[in-house]
């Protein structure tokens, strides 16, 4: 049984489900084995005995792939989970067993958790189960367009240079309107806080004088740069305002064919699931970019007050892989020049990308 | 503001309070028109899955439906199956009726299960209006179903003139060339006229009130980041005044100008109609492939225009009609409900059904599905377009835009022309009381109406019946001549009040000499019409219906002509509805049925949303 959120402008979900088809029959028997463990510290509020797995809206298919009648798999926001995590007094207050999520997320509530003087009731997150670079997807002639004007390899920094400018100003065409970069909501999507981190991340990094990456970044450096907050505002008021309703940009641009926006953040996972499954007309004119330097989102698996996950890991992992993800010994760079995996994810810390996340409330809003 | 729930909700607020539902035509995307449950199947031991959808999709989604119940597709995980079943209810009437918690069942039909309006914004203004009321939203799981773009509609040999495709058009470059008083003499063309544009009523019509926005950016100079400093700023005015100036006339729906137009062609004559209609995508398809409205009625063979149209996609970018498909999280929905929409949500998404909403002439939402046959050259549309997408304002700057609009329209010149025969004394309701009468009811819609008027606009009441006296002719009578509303408010208002029923109807002899006085003082700066309202048939001496036709089309034709719109209204079980059409179309103009008089506040309010 798969309890879902309200999704609002995704994708069909009959496409996510058919791309995690080909894994549901051998993962199921993992999420049998969690399902017998009845006795295990979890007590997640399933329907007796049956825990219950929550995962992140971006992760739907997988969590639909591994789901059998026997499990009780809740698909929900990020921030939702994260909320109800940060805030249970025990860990069967939080009325799930596991949770999916990007290893951001974990983070925030580990150290959520701690700043407010409560038990940890998951482990801060491991080795990834998988990871996905962070791409942009683009129409291929504003992407031709945006690289040159980029001097040959787009970066976010540039991209908020760019951003609102009329496109004639970038090398595009008057017909292109203005340019109209997209991500999700970081409020209410994973995507978005991590395409958030990215961005900021660069932007932040690239100004600073003592070879700081973007790992390193945290809130004294955007509270004390000069520069960033005009940046910040250029980029993140040129994105239409659709793109942050709480639905999945990426969908509405397949949707309208590549209109809605003149390039979208999502991961290369959805980017290559997407595209593999869109019409010719939709696939042969997007182009995938891989904004320098390359950060990742990192799935994680945390079992929450200490559930054994039996072979759940195992059969999310190959659900992962089958859903586009990169895994261990996947993790090679996919054909078509796609880059290596970075050593890490290449974003702020779980704090600073909290942080950010309030920071861009109060810009946008 | 928060720009999150940024969408035309905030504008169509105000649309919504001052669109009331008429009984009429199809429509597109008018945010008024009602429509019935009709006949409903019954589900058998399935769960009925009720669904309320803008009418341009009902015969499609009617389709679908029947392919889903019985199908493997319709059985539910528990046991049980779904059944679906289809009632069109126009957007605007039913964002109302769900508000209100979707009232009296006999009369709107069913409360649904899902709805789909044409565009998300009544989504968006659903719940904008429950959370004004303090009510929760009831929006939920929502999916596009169908898209279609906002173009402008042109003649081919126009579209070729302008240089377009080789050249890109805007808003601002149609909307500057309706400002110019050479109009096409600029272009080589002095036989086609002066530039007239096409645009429906933005308080009725989505595809109008995107055109609106279009025209407003296109008076700044923006694509996005529409203000509210911005509509104030007295160039933008200016502009905006210059293009409403070259407006035919309103209306609620765009099926009347592509009707019109259609029949125009067939005379030769639709270069001087309407240089240019905003419309969606969809529309041109339907005018290309003969079927202007998109619907075929009975002993309709679909025959190609003459002169076909042309799908302008502005170069500053334009606004999707997105269709979506809404599983209400309203109380009257449960969960095995639930199931049974999202069962069919799904259905509608499969590559097989979005094959379906190409034939009708919209884009998949799918994107599995490529983009192909009918939206292709052959008939004037391209699938390659649009290339970017203008930005939808906040809901503050929407509101203040129709505001804005509402002083910016072309003002009207409008004669009431009332039918005061002896049947406008007979009961509304032929099976009902004695009481309200049918005069007793088109009083209360002319009066109501009045409010939907500028106090400039110019206003003017005649009635006719026979053996009238005291006025040039026994046939009719000036109660109150034509002048500007706020002088003659009052006055309309107490002759309407004082209306009896009296003798015969002088039908054609009325309606002509109305039409020569109106012609005789043609003001070029407004919308020059006469409403006509009857309940019978020609009663005259004169019976030449041919001569009246000629007569009333001889000033609606050819580049230089003076045309005065006669919106006949067909009132009442007995109305001649034929011969008003053809009086209607005579004048590139409408005819309103309202054969149930009850419906007569909500049809009046439709043919005044034409000035």
């Amino acid at each position: 049984m798969i309890v879902s959120e309200p999704r609002r402008g995704r994708l069909p979900a009959r496409v996510l489900a058919l791309v995690a088809a080909a894994a549901m029959v051998g993962a199921s028997l993992a999420v049998r084995a969690l399902v017998l463990d009845d006795d295990g510290p979890g007590d997640g509020g399933g329907r007796a005995g049956t825990p219950r797995l929550a995962c992140v809206t971006e992760l739907r298919a997988v969590c639909e792939a591994v789901a059998s009648g026997d499990a009780e798999v809740v698909v929900e926001p990020s921030g939702r989970t994260e909320a109800t995590l940060a805030a249970a007094a025990t860990p069967g207050d939080a009325g799930i067993d596991a949770w999916l999520a990007y290893a951001p997320s974990v983070g925030i509530v580990v150290d959520a958790r701690e700043r407010a003087g409560l038990e940890p009731i998951v482990e801060p997150a491991g080795t990834p189960l998988a990871r996905s670079p962070l791409v942009l997807v683009a129409r291929a002639d504003r992407a031709a367009a945006l690289a040159s004007w980029c001097g040959g390899e787009v970066s976010w920094r540039c991209i908020g240079d760019a951003a609102g400018r009329p496109w004639p100003e970038v090398g595009g065409q008057e017909t292109w309107g203005r340019v109209r970069p997209a991500h999700a909501d970081p409020v209410a999507t994973a995507d978005g806080l991590l395409a958030l981190g990215h961005a900021a991340g660069t932007f932040l990094a690239a100004g600073g004088t003592g070879g700081l990456t973007p790992d390193d970044v945290s809130r004294l450096d955007w509270e004390t740069s000069d520069t960033f907050p005009g940046w910040f505002q250029r980029l993140q008021r040129a994105i239409p305002a659709d793109a942050f309703d709480g639905g999945d940009p990426f969908a509405r641009f397949l949707q309208t064919r590549l209109t809605a926006y003149d390039l979208v953040a999502t991961t290369e996972a959805a980017a290559t699931t997407g595209l593999r499954r869109a019409a010719g007309d939709v696939r042969d004119a997007a182009e995938v970019l891989y904004a320098a330097p390359v950060a990742t989102a990192d799935v994680v698996l945390v079992a929450v007050g200490g559930t054994d996950l039996g072979d759940l890991p195992a059969a999310v992992r190959r659900a992962l892989a089958d859903g586009g993800f990169r895994t261990a010994g996947s993790s090679d760079a996919p054909a078509g020049g796609a880059p290596a995996l970075p050593p890490t994810d290449g974003l702020p810390a779980p704090g600073a990308l909290g942080a950010l996340r309030d920071y861009w409330r109060g810009v946008v809003r | 503001m928060n720009r999150t729930i940024r969408t035309l909700a905030g504008s169509l607020v105000l649309a919504l309070a001052l669109a009331a539902p008429t009984a009429c035509a199809p429509d597109d995307d008018a945010g008024g028109a009602g429509g019935g449950a009709g006949d409903l199947a019954d589900p058998g031991d399935c769960t009925a899955i009720d669904m309320a959808v803008s009418s341009e999709k009902i015969a499609l989604l009617s389709d679908l439906a029947e392919e889903f119940n019985g199908s493997d597709a319709a059985e539910l995980d528990g046991g049980g199956c779904a059944f679906v079943r289809v009632q069109t209810k126009a957007s605007g009437a039913a964002t109302q009726l769900l508000a209100q918690g979707w009232p009296d069942e006999d009369v709107n039909g069913p409360r649904p299960v899902v709805w789909s309006p044409a565009a998300s914004s009544w989504g968006a203004i659903l719940d904008q209006r429950l959370a004004d009321a303090g009510e929760d939203p009831m929006v939920g799981e929502s999916t596009p179903f169908m898209l279609t773009p906002l173009v402008i509609a042109m003649p081919e040999p126009m579209a070729d003139a302008l240089g377009y495709p080789d050249r890109p058009i805007g808003y601002a470059d149609i909307l500057r060339l309706a400002r110019d008083p050479q109009g096409w003499a600029a272009f080589g063309h002095p036989e086609w006229g002066p530039f007239r544009l096409g645009k429906t009523n933005p308080n009725f019509s989505t595809s109008a009130l995107s055109a609106t926005i279009a025209q407003y950016y296109a008076a700044t100079g923006k694509t996005d980041g529409l203000t509210l400093e911005d509509l104030a700023r007295p160039e933008v005015q200016e502009f905006a005044r210059g293009v409403e100036s070259s407006v035919v006339h309103y209306g609620d729906i765009t099926m009347t100008f592509l009707n019109n137009w259609f029949r125009n062609d067939v005379r030769g004559t639709s270069l001087t109609y309407v240089s240019a209609v905003a419309v969606e995508e969809k529309s041109v398809i339907d005018y290309n492939k003969g079927d202007p409205d998109g619907v075929l009625a009975p002993g309709e063979e679909p025959r190609e225009p003459r002169v076909p149209l042309v799908a302008v996609y502005p170069k500053e970018g334009t606004l999707y009609s997105d269709n979506p498909f809404i599983v209400l999280d309203a109380p009257w929905v449960d969960d095995t409900e639930r199931e049974g929409a999202r069962a069919f949500a799904e259905f509608v998404q499969r590559p097989a059904a979005q094959q379906r909403v190409l034939e009708f002439g919209f884009r998949p939402a799918n994107p599995e599905v490529a983009i192909g046959e009918p939206i292709s050259a052959r008939w004037g549309v391209d699938p390659g377009q649009p290339e970017t997408l203008l930005e939808v304002p906040e809901p503050e700057v929407l509101t203040a835009l129709l505001d804005r609009w509402a002083q910016d329209r072309k003002r009207a010149r409008v004669m009431l022309l009332l039918d005061v025969s002896g049947s406008m004394g007979d009961p509304a309701d032929p099976d009902g009381d004695p009481v309200p009468t049918k005069l007793d009811l088109a009083k209360e819609a002319v009066v109501d109406a009045l409010d939907e008027f500028a106090p400039d606009d110019r206003v003017g009441l005649r009635v006719f019946t026979t053996e009238l006296t005291g006025g040039e002719r026994p046939e009719w009578l000036d109660l109150v001549p034509v002048g500007d509303l706020a002088g003659n408010r009052e006055r309309i208002v107490r002759a309407v009040n004082d209306l009896v029923p009296r003798n015969g109807t002088p039908l054609y002899t009325a309606t002509g000499d109305a039409f020569d006085d109106m012609v005789e003082g043609f003001d070029e700066q407004r919308i020059n019409a006469i409403v006509l309202l009857t309940d019978g048939r020609n009663e005259d001496v004169n019976e030449d219906l041919e001569g009246l036709v000629s007569r009333l089309r001889s000033r609606s034709e050819g580049e230089s002509s003076t045309p005065v719109r006669v919106f006949a209204i067909a009132y009442g079980g007995d109305a001649d509805l034929e011969t008003l059409r053809r009086i209607a179309e005579a004048t590139n103009a409408q005819v309103y049925d309202a054969s149930d008089a009850t419906t007569i506040s909500k049809v009046f309010t439709a043919v005044v949303s034409n000035f």
